[in-house]
């Protein structure tokens, strides 16, 4: 592909430039410093393979004018098509055919012959920057970047390949190391199944303890029994222990009761019914002294009594007295009301007197008197008077109704109402005119009307004159009226003359009326009462005073006989008192008649007693003669006798029950019993020990066997819930599969390293070669046969150039223009050997002749016609003698 | 003649250590090493539930090898129930779990008969004073076994029921041990109305009548790569017809190995819809089930070596895992790598430059070239290093995969990122 024009939309100082006319073969491009020969170097770079994202580090060559970078190549293709390659940047690649339009990079790689931005920028189109970089770099970054200068790689080189495949292999393996990955999940793989074997110990582990668990129980069992066998030995001999003494005792009991003798005849119970004998006479005595005591006391208390008989004669005041207390009591309680209501009621009889008649007193009430016939007399009075009030009153009743209505009539009559007069005579006027009318005209009704209404006027005032009429009748019932009421009053008044004449023969005031007449009647006889009344009290008051005389007296008499005489006090308390004493003093009297009679009781009593005591005196000799003794003493050895012979048989039998309770009948008793007799205490007590120690052996032992089943029983339990196994294996088998995949790992990087391996040697090998080949033979005529070989040792990372006597040079040692030639040479050897397979693509350089001698510049010019005869080749020169070499070689110019 | 039903299953594993993952979350871990167990206690639920006359167990109930003390206890206690709900079991070992490799001491409930591991036994099931059926059965003594247990099977015509247990590999199937190998034909040839088998653990009807012969697969998947359902059979035999073979999968945990391909996606937050939509989509057929995912990340993304660098990977499966951690079911997410670059081998191929020189070589190695020279560099590990014995081979097919890891790994580094 070749470029014929050049069209810069914006691109660092370039807005709307256009080169055009760019022919095969050299072209060269003038233009003096900052025309922008390296800015159209890196256009070209870049509307080829893109513009670089914003932010990497590189020149950007952002547009002076603002917008983005952009343009247009046109190019011509191996094939003679035309085509327009488009880029605006951040819009992506237009490629334009005669035929169709396609975009996108892959699309204008395939024009390009899939060469890379590496590729081009590296051996294609480069500045004399890019080729003076490697000055001071040694042996491997030469030969990478020329590697890579054809490789087509970027930033990273087969050696760094090379060492992060190596370090990636390193990690996962290495054959004796142990930090790998390999190994330590091989180590882990180990650990694990170590662990686990331990765990699987435990199936046989398992079985194992179940194995001995059974026999441990089995001795278990065993031990259980001799330890019961033991017990049973052990309890025997404590029996034996227990029991010695009571063996002992029983034994010896028998013995002492063989030495007893018997008496068969000896009273039942002898010794009892002495006793009883004994304690009934010890009673008896005792009764008896008993109620010798009772007497004296009868007769000590007898005799301490003292009477006052001085009282007891006054036995008859001292109840008169008594008797009296109540009439005494209230007689001096009521004295003084009684006074006080006489006082009272004479005060009240002097009031009652005056309100008859102030000029009356007792001696005329007295005599007043009211009989029955008078009372009547006086009612009738009574009676007539109201009688006679009444007529009066109804006779001016009605007299005063008749005027009123007189009155009233007289006012309605002439109160008739005017227009009622006149009504009725108009209507008789109107009826008149009516008829009269009518009967001129011959209408019958209005005559009959008129006649109607006439009719009706006239009624109506003969109606009013009629009323006018009875009025005056009313005045002669008038006068009848006014005279029954005159006589009425009359005979009123003739009534009132009687009573005051009956008032008069009575002595009594005139101006009384009736009722307060009668209620004097009343009066005088309640008057008369009171007098009585105040009588009475008197001689009540009369006889309360006598009482009260009568009995102090009595009381006088009476005061010497008393013992003690406390002076307060009234008289009742007085007497009260009296009668106390008079009580005591006869209780006093009773008590000792009392006792008197007690006493005789008592000395009977005694005397009974005595007989008793006699009696019983000899019931009790004869009982002791009856047993053979003589005398109580004997009696009672005799009976101790018998007494300790019983009690031995009874020891006997007891410890026999209790022994043969314990021990057993028959044999087993009287085993026992020999036994107890042959053997010591000690000798049991030595038995026992004996068996208590072995006991406690197997104790001990049956202990430490019931430990080890618990603890096995534990551990064979935690066996069976263990679960840690299976944990484990799956450990184990995530390890494994981790060791499978890193071997696949690392065997995926061993095989890479292998063929990177391969791949280097070829290109060492094949490709190379051909490149240092052309380039050996460029340089070797650059430097005038002065260097004829370039040698890239396999071994090593460098290149050398030998001269004719076989010295070689490395590149540090070369001088900078050597060095430039040979990268040069070697660029283009490159160039050649790329494009063997691909297609041809415009070559680009910058002014790469700065440091080359005249001679070899030209030189490099030959070879550069040569080179470009059947590529394009943009040169680019601020030089015009440069210029002038080219153009002298045949190539175009072009003015930037 | 009444009906006569069963439950027949095999390969139980009770205890066996999950295989296949290189890193197990813990709790993940702990549900894991349940699973089998709860697996076999589901059958024995199921049992319970169905109140089937018999429980027939065809061997591999767990891997002697392991030695665990726990799977035998395990395993007594889910026998135990039923011996306490009056269902009989049945049990013939396998070459997992052959007679010598169960404990001595232990002692087992009523109604659960193991058979001999000397010959063929014939027990007898009773109802009603009647014998209804016989199971007829033969376990394995040790490990290796290589007769055909099958012709010493002889069975006595009658009208009860007859079911023969075994655990063997029917026709030399070669992806399976060949434990008691046997043909088909000899098992079709004993006069049985069925064969209760055991060893493929993957449940299998070799013959649906006349006899039936079943492989009822194992109970509980231990490895990735055994996805799908896994269960049990309830058989129901009827005088006069064929059997009724149910597959119950009664399995704790299911497995599924899938590929999410990432080609074409850009963004993280992509990844992870993607997964989670692949995770719901799973949840929702598994009935209920807890899931293991392990889903392998492919295809040329752009991502391809953000997710190579650490600890992203983790990262974006702790993101999803978050998310169903809580669901119903529970989902567990496991994820590795098989993406590549956007890089075109191809077009990298056609390129003229040292990467296209490494891609050619590698063609030329994956048609077999370079062979000896590559399997001389594995030689210290694989055939030197003291631990190689936990190793596998590397076979020819696994070295075409290494060698496209291979250039994975160098063309990731080489190509230049755009």
């Amino acid at each position: 592909m070749q470029i014929r024009e050049i069209h810069i939309d914006a691109f660092g100082i370039f807005a709307d430039k256009h080169l055009v006319g760019l022919k095969p073969g050299l072209n060269v491009l003038y233009g003096p410093n900052e025309a922008g020969k390296t800015s159209i170097l890196e256009f070209i770079r870049r509307m080829l393979f893109g513009f670089p994202a914003r932010g990497k580090k590189t020149n950007l060559y952002t547009p002076a004018i603002g917008s983005g970078c952009g343009g247009r190549l046109k190019c011509q293709l191996k094939s003679g098509d035309d085509i327009l390659i488009s880029r605006t940047e951040g819009r992506g690649v237009t490629i334009a055919t005669p035929l169709s339009q396609v975009d996108g990079q892959t699309e204008l790689n395939a024009f390009l012959g899939n060469a890379s931005l590496e590729i081009y920028q590296n051996i294609y189109a480069f500045s004399l920057d890019e080729l003076q970089e490697f000055r001071s770099l040694q042996g491997e970054e030469i030969k990478n970047r020329i590697y890579g200068a054809g490789l087509g790689l970027g930033r990273i080189s087969p050696g760094e390949v090379d060492k992060w495949l190596n370090e990636y292999c390193d990690e996962l393996f290495r054959p004796r190391g142990s930090n790998q990955k390999m190994a330590l999940a091989f180590q882990e793989i180990r650990q694990l199944e170590g662990e686990i074997r331990e765990k699987q110990s435990t199936l046989g582990r398992y079985d194992e303890l179940r194995r001995a668990l059974g026999r441990k129980e089995a001795d278990r069992a065993v031990v259980n029994n001799e330890l019961e066998q033991m017990e049973s030995r052990r309890r025997a001999i404590e029996l034996r222990k227990d029991l010695f003494p009571e063996a002992v005792a029983l034994l010896n009991a028998e013995e002492e009761l063989r030495a007893l003798p018997d008496d068969p005849d000896f009273p039942e119970q002898g010794r009892e019914r002495f006793f009883a004998f004994k304690s009934a006479l010890d009673n008896l005595d005792r009764r008896i002294e008993e109620e010798n005591h009772v007497l004296d006391k009868l007769r000590s208390d007898r005799d301490g009594l003292v009477l006052n008989t001085a009282l007891l004669d006054h036995e008859r005041d001292v109840v008169y007295l008594r008797g009296s207390l109540e009439k005494i009591r209230s007689a001096i309680h009521d004295q003084v009301a009684v006074e006080q209501e006489k006082e009272d009621l004479t005060e009240k009889l002097k009031l009652e007197i005056q309100s008859i008649d102030p000029a009356w007193d007792e001696a005329k009430v007295l005599s007043f008197e009211l009989s029955e016939a008078e009372r009547s007399q006086i009612q009738a009075f009574y009676d007539a008077f109201e009688q006679l009030r009444q007529r009066v009153n109804r006779s001016k009743d009605k007299l005063d109704m008749h005027r009123e209505r007189k009155a009233e009539e007289e006012s309605q009559g002439v109160n008739i109402p005017s227009w009622l007069n006149y009504f009725a005579r108009s209507l008789g006027g109107l009826g008149l005119l009516a008829s009269l009318a009518g009967g001129f005209m011959q209408n019958y009704l209005a005559l009959g009307a008129g006649l109607v209404l006439m009719g009706s006027g006239l009624a109506l005032f003969i109606k009013t004159r009629k009323s006018r009429e009875e009025f005056s009748k009313e005045d002669r019932v008038e006068a009848t009226l006014l005279k029954a009421w005159e006589d009425d009053r009359k005979s009123r008044d003739r009534k009132f003359e009687e009573w005051h004449e009956w008032l008069r023969k009575k002595g009594l005031d005139v101006g009384l009326a009736p009722l307060s007449t009668r209620e004097i009647g009343n009066k005088v006889r309640g008057i008369r009462l009171m007098i009585s009344q105040r009588e009475r009290l008197d001689a009540r008051i009369g006889q309360m005073r006598e009482t009260l005389r009568e009995t102090a007296h009595l009381f006088e008499t009476i005061r010497p006989a008393l013992t003690l005489f406390v002076p307060q006090g009234d008289l009742p308390a007085h007497i009260e008192n009296i009668g106390r004493m008079f009580d005591e003093a006869r209780k006093e009297q009773e008590r000792r008649s009392h006792l008197d009679a007690l006493v005789r009781e008592q000395e009977r009593k005694l005397e009974r007693l005595a007989v008793q005591r006699k009696e019983k005196v000899r019931v009790l000799s004869e009982f002791i003669r009856s047993a053979g003794t003589e005398n109580e003493d004997e009696f009672l050895q005799k009976h101790a006798a018998l007494e300790r012979r019983s009690e031995l048989k009874k020891i006997v039998e007891e410890k026999r029950a209790f022994i043969q309770s314990r021990v057993g009948l028959g044999e087993a008793y009287s085993q026992f019993l020999q036994t107890v007799r042959e053997i010591t205490p000690e000798d049991i007590d030595r038995q026992l020990q004996l068996v208590v120690h072995e006991m406690e052996e197997r104790q001990r032992n049956r202990d430490k066997l019931l430990q080890w089943i618990g603890e096995t029983s534990k551990e064979i339990q935690q066996l069976e819930s263990g679960d840690e196994l299976l944990a484990l294996q799956e450990g184990l088998e995530q390890k494994r599969q981790v060791l499978r995949e890193t071997s696949r790992r690392w065997a995926a990087g061993k095989i890479a390293l292998v063929l990177l391996e391969k791949a280097k040697r070829k290109y060492e090998q094949t490709r190379q070669p051909e490149v240092i080949k052309s380039a050996r033979q460029m340089f070797s005529d650059i430097t005038q046969g002065r260097y004829q070989h370039i040698i890239k040792p396999i071994e090593q990372n460098d290149l050398l150039i030998e001269d004719a006597a076989g010295r070689r040079k490395t590149v540090v040692e070369m001088s900078r223009g050597t060095r430039e030639q040979l990268y040069l040479a070697m660029r283009f050897g490159l160039i050649e050997e790329y494009e063997n397979r691909s297609e041809p693509l415009p070559v680009v350089m910058d002014d790469v002749f700065v440091n080359f001698d005249d001679e070899r510049a030209n030189r490099v010019i030959g070879h550069l016609k040569r080179f470009a005869e059947t590529r394009q080749v943009l040169v680019m020169t601020c030089h015009l003698r440069a210029r002038d070499s080219y153009l002298a070689l045949g190539a175009h110019a072009i003015s930037i | 003649m009444s009906l006569f039903r069963f439950l027949h299953c095999s390969d139980l594993h009770i205890d066996s250590p999950f295989k296949g993952m290189a890193s197990i979350r813990p709790q993940l871990a702990e549900r894991l090493r349940q699973s089998t167990f709860n697996a076999f206690h589901n059958i024995v639920k199921l049992a319970l539930k169905e109140r089937v006359d018999a429980v027939i167990i065809a061997g591999d109930i767990f891997d002697s090898a392991d030695r665990s003390l726990q799977a035998q206890l395990k395993f007594r206690r889910g026998l135990q129930e039923l011996s306490d709900a009056e269902i009989p079991s049945f049990i013939a070992f396998g070459n997992h779990d052959p007679l010598d490799g169960w404990s001595a001491s232990l002692e087992w409930p009523e109604r659960v008969h193991f058979f001999s591991g000397k010959e063929i036994e014939r027990r007898p099931l009773w109802r009603e004073g009647r014998v209804f059926a016989d199971i007829y059965g033969r376990s394995f003594p040790t490990r290796e076994v290589r007769d055909n247990l099958a012709l010493q099977f002889q069975v006595s015509p009658s009208p009860a029921y007859s079911v023969a247990v075994l655990h063997t590999n029917v026709g030399n199937d070669v992806n399976h041990d060949n434990y008691a190998p046997c043909a088909l034909e000899d098992l079709v040839s004993r006069r049985v109305d069925y064969w209760a088998l055991g060893h493929v653990h993957q449940h299998r009807v070799l013959r649906a009548a006349d006899p039936a012969v079943v492989y009822s697969g194992n109970s509980q998947a231990r490895h990735p790569r055994e996805g799908g359902k896994k269960g049990c059979c309830l058989v129901t035999l009827q005088k006069g017809s064929s059997p009724q073979i149910r597959f119950v999968p009664i399995d704790d945990i299911r497995f599924h190995w899938e590929n999410l391909d990432l080609s074409g996606v850009d963004s993280r937050d992509d990844i992870l819809r993607a997964a989670r939509n692949r995770c719901e989509l799973l949840g929702e057929q598994s009935d209920g089930r807890d899931i293991v995912l392990r889903l392998s990340l492919t295809g040329r993304t752009r991502l391809h070596s953000d997710l190579n660098k650490g600890g992203e990977l983790q990262a974006i499966e702790e993101e999803i895992q978050r998310d169903f951690d809580l669901t119903d079911p529970r989902i567990w997410i496991e994820m590795d790598l098989q993406t590549a670059g956007t890089y075109d081998v191809d077009s990298l191929r056609k390129g003229k430059d040292f990467i296209a020189d490494i891609v050619s070589l590698y063609d030329a190695a994956l048609t077999g070239e370079h062979r000896d020279e590559l399997r001389e560099v594995l030689k210290p590990l694989f055939e030197s290093w003291q631990g190689r014995g936990y190793l596998e081979a590397v076979s020819d097919d696994e070295l075409q995969d290494l060698l496209v890891q291979a250039r994975a790994l160098t063309l990731d580094l080489m190509v230049p990122e755009k």
